[in-house]
């Protein structure tokens, strides 16, 4: 068992490399279209080596997502009901809950987008992913909620910039969640579709505040398709998660994979498409991001003593 | 914190296009009193107003959500009215926005406006309010049985959480019963909406004489049974947490002998319908 760690350097030594693995949500298995993780794990070994799954609380683990948890390889947990933004949303029931569903998946960390899930409380009707307030006063709250919940479950937690068409505050995105890692000394998770959906949206370069962001701090990245869509004469990047990551997601992921010097996973979330559209895309992240022989296939992620 | 006053806001405009409207016509008047700071006004006026409204089926989405707990009284109300642009206009309702701004619960903000539907003369089917009712305190207890209690909670005697007793018309489970199965009619084939000869309402059973019916929480939902008016009141006294001379008191009033009040009080725990925080202290 390992003592209770305190420090982002701790937690590093202990987190395992997992390689490149697919996303899955609750249920997505009841869409039409669906690559179940398992099969296409069981027909590619060699291209997908972990699955982040994806749920709440509210609704546990899916006939897929437990399948996965008994071929005994790795997962992450990415929630979907805890808004990071608002510490009064980290009740006691919520993170005994939370730490349940990730024990029983083996769960390496905790990960998720960072912002509001819900507004109120998590009720029926109340859910919708809102990304964070870009000010000093959100980053420190968020900073604060992040470092109890990493606490409290002695798991590594990675907030993540959420995608969204409208973002409102003063700060850049990455200048944002530069200050909230720094403050709750975590990791983070950056999602390269995301970031190109922000700085289209901004106006900027799709590598402008990437020089200044902790690089070291990125344990994580996603990367996903987008489409440009229109909305009453008004142009955005919707997040699709269609097979083909934009151009813009490709360079910050090409800029960041060969700087975060402690990034130990990439996820390509893609599940509802079709699997001869995906296929090539595994092969390229796989061979931009190889799995190493010294990788565990099987990690035990850290506890409390 | 202004970051979270902001949140709410943003909220708020991304189901209403007359609060979008209102905020980009009237910035500081519509914003302040909501304690945003002025710079912050400034950051949200700069993003383009159309980029609160791309999502087309937002309030849609929600009132699915909404009405699957208010099936029966919200089909009536769609019935009597043939609008759904009536229910819909609840995310313009000042009920719905208030809701947001203090954190509080949709569901029992729909409930509310429902209400007020029948209150403005919109809707006035004699079994509305029953039926509207009965699934707001299903809402209500469902809601009951996943929240914290207040720590310390009173001494004296409780209502569990999820427990309740209602006075309702004696046909209110017939009529939910028919508007159920028309409901379900319906889901068989969706496309029924598109012809003539589709089913009709159901004609409902006719308003009775009041009955009690004790909700309480039994496999993973929220059942019915029937009260006698004795247990209603008992339960209804507690509402608030009592002590057992003050249930006795009350239930005198009721014209029940302090003999069978404290033998009523006693079936109720016995039957888990109430419950009792300690009431005696440690001796020194």
């Amino acid at each position: 068992m390992v003592p209770a760690m305190t420090s982002f350097e701790e937690r590093l030594t202990h987190l395992p490399r997992l390689g490149v693995g697919i996303s899955c949500e609750f249920n997505g298995g009841t869409r039409a279209l669906n690559l179940d993780a398992v099969h296409t794990r069981e027909a590619f070994p060699e291209l997908i080596h972990f699955l982040e799954v994806g749920t709440d609380v509210g609704r546990g683990l899916d006939e897929h997502m437990r399948r996965w948890v008994e071929t005994g390889l790795p997962t992450t947990y990415h929630f979907l009901d805890i808004n990071l933004e608002e510490s009064e949303d980290l009740d006691a029931p919520w993170i005994a809950a939370t730490i349940d569903l990730a024990d029983s998946l083996n769960a390496s960390w905790l990960c998720g987008d960072a912002g509001l899930w819900h507004f109120g409380g998590r009720e029926r009707g109340h859910f919708l992913l809102l990304p964070p307030i870009l000010c000093d006063s959100s980053a420190r709250e968020m900073a604060a909620t992040i470092a109890t919940l990493q606490e409290k479950t002695n798991r590594l937690v990675l907030p993540e910039n959420p995608p969204a068409a409208a973002f409102v505050g003063p700060l850049h995105l990455l200048e944002y969640y530069a200050r909230v890692v720094e403050s709750a000394d975590c990791g983070f998770l950056l999602d390269c579709a995301h970031l190109a959906i922000f700085q289209a949206m901004r106006g900027h370069d799709p590598l402008d505040g990437l020089e200044d962001f902790p690089l070291d701090r990125i344990i994580e990245v996603h990367i996903a398709g987008g489409e440009e869509r229109e909305s009453h004469g008004f142009t955005y990047i919707d997040d699709t998660h269609s097979p083909a990551p934009l151009d813009a997601c490709w360079k910050i992921f090409d800029y960041v994979q060969a700087r975060a010097r402690n990034l130990r996973a990439v996820v390509y979330e893609c599940e509802h498409n079709l699997l001869h559209d995906v296929i090539p895309v595994f092969e390229q992240l796989n061979q931009r991001f190889p799995k190493l022989p010294e990788d565990s296939p099987c990690p035990t992620p850290p506890s409390i003593v | 914190m202004p970051h979270t006053a902001l949140n709410r806001v943003i909220v708020r405009m991304l189901f209403d296009p007359l609060f979008v409207e209102q905020i980009y016509t009237a910035p500081e008047p519509t914003l302040r009193p909501l304690k945003i700071p002025d710079h912050l006004i400034t950051e949200l006026l700069k993003t383009d107003r159309r980029a609160w409204q791309i999502d087309t089926e937002r309030r849609k989405r929600t009132l699915h959500s909404l009405i699957g707990e208010f099936k029966c009284s919200t089909t009536l109300a769609l019935a009597e009215t043939g609008s759904i642009g009536l229910l819909d206009a609840f995310f313009s309702h000042q009920l719905f926005h208030r809701s947001v701004q203090t954190r509080g619960s949709l569901s029992g903000a729909f409930a509310e406006y429902l209400t007020h539907l029948h209150t403005e003369g919109n809707v006035t089917h004699p079994h509305y309010l029953d039926l509207l009712t009965l699934e707001a305190t299903k809402a209500q207890c469902r809601r009951e049985l996943t929240q914290t209690l207040p720590s310390p909670s009173p001494e004296g005697y409780h209502l569990p959480p999820g427990v309740h007793s209602k006075e309702l018309n004696g046909n209110v489970i017939p009529a939910l019963n028919q508007i159920e199965h028309y409901l379900y009619e319906l889901s068989l084939l969706p496309a029924l909406a598109l012809c003539e000869d589709r089913p009709a309402f159901p004609p409902l059973p006719p308003v009775s004489s009041p009955a009690h019916y004790l909700f309480r929480p039994r496999e993973g939902d929220v059942h019915l049974s029937p009260v006698s008016v004795v247990v209603h009141d008992a339960l209804n006294e507690v509402e608030s947490p009592l002590s057992r001379e003050r249930f006795l008191k009350k239930m005198k009033r009721r014209g029940l002998s302090t003999e069978r009040a404290n033998e009523l009080l006693d079936a109720l725990l016995e039957e888990g319908l109430l419950y009792r925080l300690p009431l005696t202290r440690k001796s020194s």
